[in-house]
């Protein structure tokens, strides 16, 4: 039976379900990360529709730890690679190397072979880098050489962002943002949240290592046990594809998307891949909330996360103070 | 300009040996170089050296031989103003003192411009005045516009403001209740557009709002605080399964019942949070 929970305002509330695939992964991960439910949820959405997702967040809120931990809890590979202005394209995609002994060359993958690539600060390297990744990210395979090899599929960027120390950074420019599927804020945990963040890491012991130790990281509490595999990843891509989708919904996502083109205060409206991601997440999002069909819950939340790096507003609505939280507030008013 | 053209034709004419180029001794059109042949017992004969062009004609001399005596000199000459002119007047001797034996020398110069057009060869032709009296002048106009324009709008901004704001004058917001009414008699028929059954979904959802009091909080948690409230969610979930379910769950006499009430709405405002939920 379950127990009635209550809205911040004081509103009794039913509590929520959830697919067994998402709690398997939602109750690992929260072994080593505290909170970040949402952040999970975004995660998964990602991984359940083949798309790509931006964090943005000051730096020591768990992104690394939460990425690995997911990849660990459905046993998908996983590598990280920091970005920096000295990076080059083949540090990530790879390079052909001359086999002294044979005489001939062969291929060195970079990371980006794996099912999960977490790409930190992207922001940091430069545009040719950034293109690189990109690119490879659209067509799911990449170029050694002459020769043309397949990503493994699944495959996630997950790429982070420092909204704060933006000196020495090339930013992502719009058509680039449009590729990644969602971009999710991060928010720093509460402080309930904190608190078992300190009172974990008390529990952590020292890791022998020969005659030597060193402190345990809540990476070593990771843990290689894992409930799900891809095949179960890939069973539940299926059945986000069987979520239905009603003409009324698809109404409310094409007409959001089309709001944001004509308001006043936006230079730049979205593409069409937004509706496309929005109808795509919500399929998703209503397959870990136990559901078949996709409902304006959905939309209304993921709105933010898709919609929001797509827009560009004006220098009139920068100067009067506007955000594009306020103003995807009014276009959600506005869809009725 | 017009003194290179003037200059490269008197050179021209100096070449003297292009005879197409000159026309009859005595007469000659404004422009065209002519020449005439004399004889003179002075060796030292030269055209005048102040000639400008400001002369009415440009002569230059040259010796070509002599005849006993006397020398041959042939002057070339181009007429810049239609008249009768000496060319004797245009010699001087090179040595100084007075010119005896040289005639008359007169040459004819006439013009092909329009009667009325003048007689300068230099003067522009009419419809090519500078616009505004000249670039200088055109210049000096734009700068001035340049420099004043921020100070005009300046000016304006300051009388706007200090008019007093005329009263808007706007038609009253639709309701709540005048925006659903329609909708929910629509639906009770099985008469509601795709686009019309998204914006009722939509405007229950925002009459639930305010009966809840949650306006302020974020739209998305409402939805899903109103999904899962035990007063709305029986309304929220019927409308999911009527408008989004794959096979309705719902059909459209349990819908109408359901709205029946919302068809009286009578006190919610599109923007007021008071009551009017039933």
């Amino acid at each position: 039976m379950a127990t009635m929970t209550q809205h911040s305002n004081g509103v009794p509330v039913l509590p929520d379900e959830i697919a067994p695939f998402a709690r398997s992964v939602r109750d690992q991960v929260s072994r080593t990360v505290v909170g970040q439910q949402r952040v999970v949820e975004r995660v998964l959405i990602a991984l359940l529709t083949g798309g790509h997702l931006l964090l943005e967040g000051v730096p020591g809120i768990a992104k690394t730890l939460l990425v690995q931990s997911v990849g660990r809890a459905i046993d998908l590979s996983f590598n990280r690679v920091q970005f920096t202005i000295d990076l080059l394209p083949s540090d990530i995609v790879g390079s052909e190397i001359l086999d002294q002994r044979t005489g001939e060359f062969r291929v060195h993958k970079g990371p980006i072979f794996t099912n999960l690539l977490l790409a930190d600060e992207i922001n940091r390297a430069s545009p040719k880098v950034q293109s690189a990744l990109l690119e490879a990210m659209q067509e799911r395979r990449v170029s050694i050489g002459e020769t043309t090899h397949d990503l493994p599929a699944p495959f996630l960027v997950i790429a982070t962002q420092n909204p704060v120390e933006q000196a020495g950074t090339f930013e992502l420019p719009e058509a680039q943002l449009d590729r990644f599927m969602l971009r999710h804020r991060l928010s720093y945990p509460t402080r309930e949240e904190e608190t078992e963040v300190v009172r974990r890491s008390l529990d952590l012991r020292l890791k022998r290592r020969g005659d030597g130790a060193m402190p345990m990281t809540a990476f070593d509490a990771i843990g290689d046990e894992h409930q799900l595999d891809v095949a179960d990843l890939t069973k539940a891509m299926e059945q986000v594809q069987q979520v239905h989708v009603s003409e009324v919904f698809m109404r409310d996502c094409v007409e959001l998307v089309a709001l944001t083109r004509s308001h006043p205060d936006l230079e730049l409206g979205c593409s069409p891949r937004a509706a496309l991601a929005l109808v795509q997440a919500s399929r998703a999002r209503a397959f870990i909330h136990g559901r078949d069909f996709a409902i304006p819950e959905d939309l209304f939340a993921l709105a933010e996360d898709t919609i929001l790096h797509r827009v560009r507003l004006t220098y009139d609505a920068l100067a009067e103070g506007r955000t594009p939280d306020d103003i995807l507030a009014e276009l959600l008013e506005q869809l009725a | 300009m017009s003194s290179v053209l003037v200059l490269v034709m008197a050179t021209f004419a100096t070449v003297l040996g292009a005879p197409q180029d000159v026309q009859d001794e005595g007469a000659a059109d404004r422009g065209i170089s002519g020449r005439v042949t004399f004889t003179s017992s002075h060796e030292d004969l030269d055209a005048r050296p102040d000639q400008d062009l400001s002369s009415p004609l440009l002569v230059r001399v040259r010796r070509t031989g002599g005849e006993g005596d006397m020398i041959r000199y042939e002057a070339t000459y181009i007429g810049s103003v239609e008249g009768t002119f000496d060319v004797a007047d245009f010699l001087v001797r090179r040595g100084g003192g007075p010119i005896e034996d040289v005639p008359p020398l007169v040459v004819s110069i006439a013009s092909n411009l329009p009667v009325g057009h003048g007689t300068d060869v230099f003067e522009a032709p009419v419809g090519i005045e500078p616009i505004g009296g000249g670039n200088r002048r055109l210049l000096i106009a734009a700068i001035a516009l340049w420099v004043a324009f921020p100070f005009v709008r300046l000016g304006v901004r300051l009388l706007r403001r200090t008019e007093e704001p005329e009263e808007a004058v706007e038609a009253p917001a639709p309701t709540l209740a005048d925006q659903l009414r329609p909708l929910v008699e629509g639906a009770a028929s099985g008469t509601l557009s795709v686009d019309e059954r998204a914006r009722l979904e939509l405007l229950l959802f925002r009459a639930w709002r305010e009966r809840l009091e949650l306006s302020d909080a974020d739209q998305a948690s409402v939805l899903s605080v109103l999904r899962r409230h035990p007063e709305s969610s029986p309304l929220v979930t019927a409308l999911e399964g009527w408008l989004h379910a794959p096979a309705p769950s719902v059909d459209e006499a349990e819908i109408g019942a359901l709205l029946e009430p919302y068809r009286s709405l009578e006190t919610v405002s599109a923007s007021s949070s008071e009551g009017g939920v039933p």
